[in-house]
């Protein structure tokens, strides 16, 4: 995803609610000052401004629908650029020594893994919202205004409505009625991705608890587009002269490129991995 | 008028939510607090050059699976050979049997029969190089040679220092129980060049290294009396530390290698002393009229740590290095003995009998104990260098053998020495 397509994502629920605020206003001078004289000539801005966001403030009460419009729609818009997947990132190899004596022995099987391959983090449909079966109501350009659309989607919104809340989200997982902002609100990545990481990311980190000397690293990782490490940085930690801390950094590291490639939630972004070895180092 | 009003406050409002949109943004943290605890798995292929690269490999990979911190890969499993050392390794190849470091190295021979090992350790997944050292030995000292990588790696990947270029100094014990042999030997930690210092025409207890690893000092018992003695392992030159009247034990050397600590019975009473190596002149340290012996200095030289009964049961005591402040620092059940402070100064290691006899380790303050060996008789634990390692030998069905632990109590296994020994002493690294 684009940076420049980031931010629309980021604006739009602000310049809804905006806009919803303009029609409250509308709504309540309209109601309060019926006899308020107004002047003819502004009577069409005033309309323009009070129509449009008689939709966005419906679509607003459907957060969770907006939110997952908000990672899926990214994804192909932010692959379509890249027609060729980049080459692997290890750069050439001279390999003046062509002859591989070993590859005439069978190589077995290490029955070890492969293919690191994570496992899906756990899907958790329940927090997750499901995939929006209404998205033909975002295809639409908004540059034509039609009434007669516009209504029959309020009511198509009101109808379908009450089979939805069987299955969403209730509670403080809803951002809307949640007492505070949730870490991953807006973002499109749940709880339940990121409990899975974890998890996966426990199994692979080979905790480093025999230095004498218990360090606490945080690795800043960026994911591409394919699910691949594209950087994985411990502040300078792992080239540090500390050797605990190096060590430490490397093992973190070395751990966070195993859960390659990332689930789709993870790609194209940039998020921290904090391995407290404190902890992990008192409870082995 | 209200509406113009209405008007800016919107604005002000739109203008509000933009600015604050991207805080909203809250930064993506996944947090990792458990992990495992298992052995690196590493890849060490045979280093190029002649026969003697598959040798050094050998050494690092051996060194390193015996610290139970490695999973040395089986070569079988390879799917190629690293060739150049300079060249940078395929991680894929490296990546599918899940090697996490890949070791490369090429030995050559110089004209004068020196030879030369260079070495990389790579980090396979992120596909860079962690290690890149060179060493230079005579022919023979192969083995050291691939020590001193093994180190290398293990300070690389676990943060403490390596301890595989080091020597153990014990007692070599044969014959049987009515007639035993006690001989001084001494062995590269990883068993190699095992060799004998005394002829076993006497008997021979608590060997301890000097600072400089090439002093050994030690209690000799004869039909005459007991007596310390100095060791040079180079030139084979010994010499007596002083003369006492009574018997002289557990003998240790301060940190500097000036002063050797040791026991000293008289008219009944063990106390501790102190002999500067030098003017021979002797310090004593305890006048309590109980058993005080088992002295160990602590790194830096300023404190000793003891075992003494006067508390009515062996207990350890630490006080400052001319006797004064002496304060006891085991408080559990059962009788301490042997203690001996870690290299790093975080420790003490020490034997308890209680149902058994076992090897432990606090703090120096008596703190945090933990027993780290279960069998029914174990004694004289001895600090590896970095202080993440013990030996002490335990005693079975067919006599004393070398064993070592880790400070955790996890990693528990027998020295590479197969026949009866007991009395251990780790050297420093060597230099």
């Amino acid at each position: 995803m684009s940076a420049y397509a980031r931010r629309r994502d980021s604006l739009a629920p602000a310049l809804i609610a905006a806009l919803a605020m303009h029609v409250g206003l509308f709504v309540a001078l309209t109601i309060f000052h019926p006899a308020l004289p107004l002047p003819l000539g502004s009577a069409v801005p005033i309309n323009i401004v009070s129509q449009a966001p008689t939709t966005d403030s419906r679509q607003a009460e459907q957060a969770p629908q907006t939110q997952t419009a908000q990672v899926e729609a990214p994804v192909p818009q932010a692959k379509a650029p890249t027609p060729p997947p980049p080459p692997p990132p290890s750069p050439p190899q001279p390999r003046p020594t062509p002859p591989k004596p070993l590859k005439t022995v069978p190589p077995p099987k290490p029955a070890l893994k492969p293919t690191p391959t994570p496992a899906k983090p756990t899907p958790a449909p329940a927090v997750k919202a499901p995939p929006t079966p209404t998205h033909p109501s975002k295809a639409p350009p908004k540059d034509t205004f039609d009434l007669n659309a516009l209504a029959a989607s309020i009511s198509r919104a009101s109808h379908s409505s009450p089979s939805r809340p069987a299955n969403a989200a209730r509670g403080p997982t809803r951002a809307e009625t949640a007492p505070v902002a949730r870490v991953d609100a807006g973002q499109g990545i749940s709880q339940s991705d990121i409990q899975g990481l974890s998890q996966l990311l426990n199994r692979l980190w080979l905790k480093n608890c025999d230095s004498g000397t218990i360090v606490n690293v945080t690795v800043r990782l960026a994911i591409d587009n394919d699910g691949r490490v594209l950087l994985a940085d411990a502040g300078g930690r792992e080239h540090a002269g500390d050797s605990a801390a190096s060590a430490s950094a490397i093992r973190a590291i070395a751990a966070v490129h195993q859960a390659a490639p990332y689930a789709e939630e993870f790609r194209g972004r940039t998020f921290s991995v904090n391995f407290d070895a404190a902890k992990a180092c008192a409870n082995r | 008028m209200i509406l113009r009003h209405t008007g800016y406050l919107s604005a002000l409002i739109v203008t509000l939510l933009l600015a604050l949109a991207p805080l909203a943004r809250a930064d993506i943290v996944v947090n990792v607090d458990q992990g495992v605890s298992q052995p690196l798995p590493i890849a060490i292929p045979a280093f190029g050059g002649p026969a003697v690269g598959s040798q050094i490999a050998g050494v690092v990979s051996a060194d390193l699976a015996r610290s139970g911190l490695f999973r040395p890969l089986d070569p079988s499993t390879f799917k190629s050979a690293p060739g150049d050392v300079n060249v940078q390794p395929n991680f894929d190849d490296w990546k599918s049997i899940s090697a996490q470091a890949l070791v490369t190295g090429q030995v050559t021979s110089d004209s004068d029969g020196r030879l030369t090992a260079d070495f990389r350790l790579w980090d396979t997944y992120a596909g860079e190089q962690l290690l890149g050292l060179q060493f230079s030995s005579t022919a023979e000292n192969w083995r050291r040679v691939g020590h001193k990588i093994a180190d290398a790696v293990y300070e690389k990947l676990t943060g403490a220092p390596g301890y595989f270029d080091t020597r153990i100094v014990f007692v070599a014990e044969s014959g049987t129980r009515a007639h035993r042999i006690r001989r001084l030997a001494i062995m590269d930690q990883d068993g190699a060049n095992p060799s004998y210092l005394t002829d076993g025409s006497y008997l021979v207890y608590t060997p301890r290294f000097s600072a400089n690893t090439q002093e050994i000092t030690y209690m000799a018992l004869r039909p005459s009396g007991s007596s310390v003695y100095l060791l040079n392992i180079e030139t084979g030159r010994q010499e007596t530390v002083g003369h006492f009247s009574g018997m002289v034990f557990a003998p240790r050397f301060s940190p500097d290698g000036r002063k050797v600590a040791f026991s000293a019975e008289k008219d009944g009473n063990s106390d501790i002393y102190v002999m500067d190596l030098a003017s021979h002149a002797t310090n004593r340290l305890t006048t309590d009229p109980s058993i005080d012996t088992s002295p160990s200095f602590s790194p830096d030289g300023g404190q000793l740590v003891f075992n003494s009964d006067r508390g009515g049961s062996p207990q350890i005591y630490v006080m400052n290095a001319d006797g004064s402040g002496v304060h006891r620092i085991s408080f559990g059940s059962g009788r301490y003995t042997t203690p001996v402070w870690s290299p790093d100064g975080k420790w003490v290691a020490f034997t308890k009998q209680e149902g058994g006899f076992h090897i432990g380790i606090m703090r120096p303050d008596g703190s945090d104990e933990h027993i780290l060996t279960g069998s029914a008789l174990e004694e004289g634990p001895t600090w590896a260098p970095n202080s993440r390692v013990i030996m002490f030998s335990r005693e079975t069905g067919s006599g004393a053998h070398l064993w070592t632990t880790d400070i955790t109590g996890r990693i528990i296994q027998p020295a590479p020495y197969p026949l009866g020994a007991s009395d251990p002493a780790w050297s420093p690294l060597l230099h």
